[in-house]
């Protein structure tokens, strides 16, 4: 059940990383280190 | 509304199950080996790029000097990208085998183009600071450039919280070799119970070890039938004749490359015997903020070379729409599959689909809540555990 969770979590992490991301090359934001 | 959810399934199942199971079909049907024979050894020019490094860089040279590799055909470079700390008497140890060269901060692609300007061999190795690499991956990164189509080697990145399934594999296959092997197999399977009690307090590092050998085994197949999409940062290679000045602001230098040598016509493969080793990233906070980085780095990479969305320019282009620009997709895709299944949710079918898709966001809740506590429960241990994991996983496979 918690193995799940935790790929189900890890999942929709990297989903809102991809937004996240997109909105932050359009910004020009600084995500350089 | 109909039409926008199963567009919306179509394009999740197509990136995460269909691509995967046509590239699976392909490699089977029309598998494009690259020439290897034999390890020919070649002048290696080794780039690492480094940023107030100096409390890891010292075992990183050493890690690098103890390589099974010639020392005179075998060049160490290390950009200090504006370093403020130590790293300068680190360097200062090790001259006459390392060539330091010194910019002010200007990033890491400026860092490499640096650092490239000074190599003199042939082929370029590009490493990191923290990672370790196993004795011969070296030797085996630069195996398959006996083949002249080949124009760059990604080798294979093992994380910590992997490295209990590498253990585990070990520790049977030396259980099967025989009993003069047991002793060994058990001191492994011991060291397997440890990392997992370890790994096991990082929810994120589960979830991503199980991402990060999805994504191997899909650079794996693409290596098969053509080239990969990009390199492990930590551990590639390429031609210096093929490497081109990157900008300034890259974010993906190891996609980036990769990706030019690919639309140069030569082949990015990857090499999985050639192993660097390193931890997974502590926290779900750094965890996400490396994403975000890598995917914002993955939009970026158009505006560089917008040449990567033409099939006529892009030899890979039906690779690079399927697991790059299919990867982007993805989100906005759930988001309208889950709002669509809502709106069609007066149907018994489409409620389903609803109910499965609360369970998912709850079970991701519950996930998130187990990285926090499991966060507070699990400080300074954790952290000196794994900073001394790669190194054991190197010894390991010595």
């Amino acid at each position: 059940m918690s193995r799940v969770a935790r790929l189900a979590y890890t999942v929709v992490m990297m989903n809102y990383a991809a937004v996240a991301g997109l909105f932050a090359a359009v910004r020009g934001r600084r995500v350089w280190k | 509304m109909s039409a926008i959810f199963w567009l919306s399934v179509a394009v999740i199942a197509y990136v995460y199950v269909g691509y995967p199971l046509l590239l699976r079909a392909w490699a089977r049907l029309r598998p494009k080996p690259y020439i290897a024979t034999g390890t020919p050894i070649r002048g290696v020019s080794i780039v690492i790029a480094a940023r107030d490094e100096g409390a890891r860089l010292g075992a990183r040279i050493e890690n690098l000097l103890s390589l099974d590799y010639p020392a005179n055909r075998r060049q160490i470079i290390v950009v200090c990208d504006g370093c403020t700390d130590d790293t300068d008497d680190v360097l200062a140890r090790y001259s006459g085998v390392v060539e330091p060269v010194r910019v002010p901060p200007s990033g890491k692609a400026a860092s490499l183009n640096a650092g490239v300007a000074r190599a003199r061999f042939e082929i370029l190795v590009f490493a990191d600071a923290r990672q370790v690499f196993a004795p011969d991956a070296v030797r085996e990164l630069v195996a398959p450039f006996q083949d002249p189509a080949v124009g760059a080697v990604t080798g294979e990145l093992l994380l910590d919280c992997e490295s209990a399934l590498f253990s585990n594999r070990r520790a049977m296959a030396d259980r099967r070799r025989g009993h003069s092997n047991q002793l060994r197999g058990v001191a492994l399977e011991r060291r397997v119970r440890a990392d997992r009690r370890r790994t096991i307090l990082s929810t994120i590092a589960d979830g991503v070890g199980y991402y990060w050998r999805y994504e191997k085994q899909l650079r794996r197949l693409e290596s098969r039938v053509g080239s990969t999409l990009g390199a492990t940062g930590a551990i590639y290679a390429m031609r210096r004749a093929l490497w081109r000045p990157l900008p300034a602001d890259t974010l993906l230098d190891d996609v980036l490359a990769p990706m030019r040598v690919v639309m140069a016509g030569s082949r990015v493969v990857f090499n999985e015997r050639a192993r660097a080793f390193d931890r997974a990233t502590p926290d779900a906070d750094a965890e996400s903020r490396r994403k975000i980085r890598t995917l914002a780095g993955n939009y970026q990479i158009l505006w560089i070379e917008p040449g990567l969305l033409l099939p006529w320019r892009n030899p890979v282009w039906l690779q690079y729409a399927s697991h790059k620009i299919g990867r982007l997709l993805v989100p906005y895709a759930m988001l309208a599959l889950f709002f669509a299944s809502i709106a069609l949710s007066g149907s018994t079918f489409y409620r389903a689909i609803l109910a499965a898709q609360v369970t998912f966001y709850m079970l991701a809740g519950y996930g998130a809540v187990l990285e926090l506590t499991s966060r507070d429960e699990a400080p300074a241990r954790q952290s000196t555990a794994r900073n001394d994991s790669a190194r054991r996983a190197a010894q390991e496979v010595a």
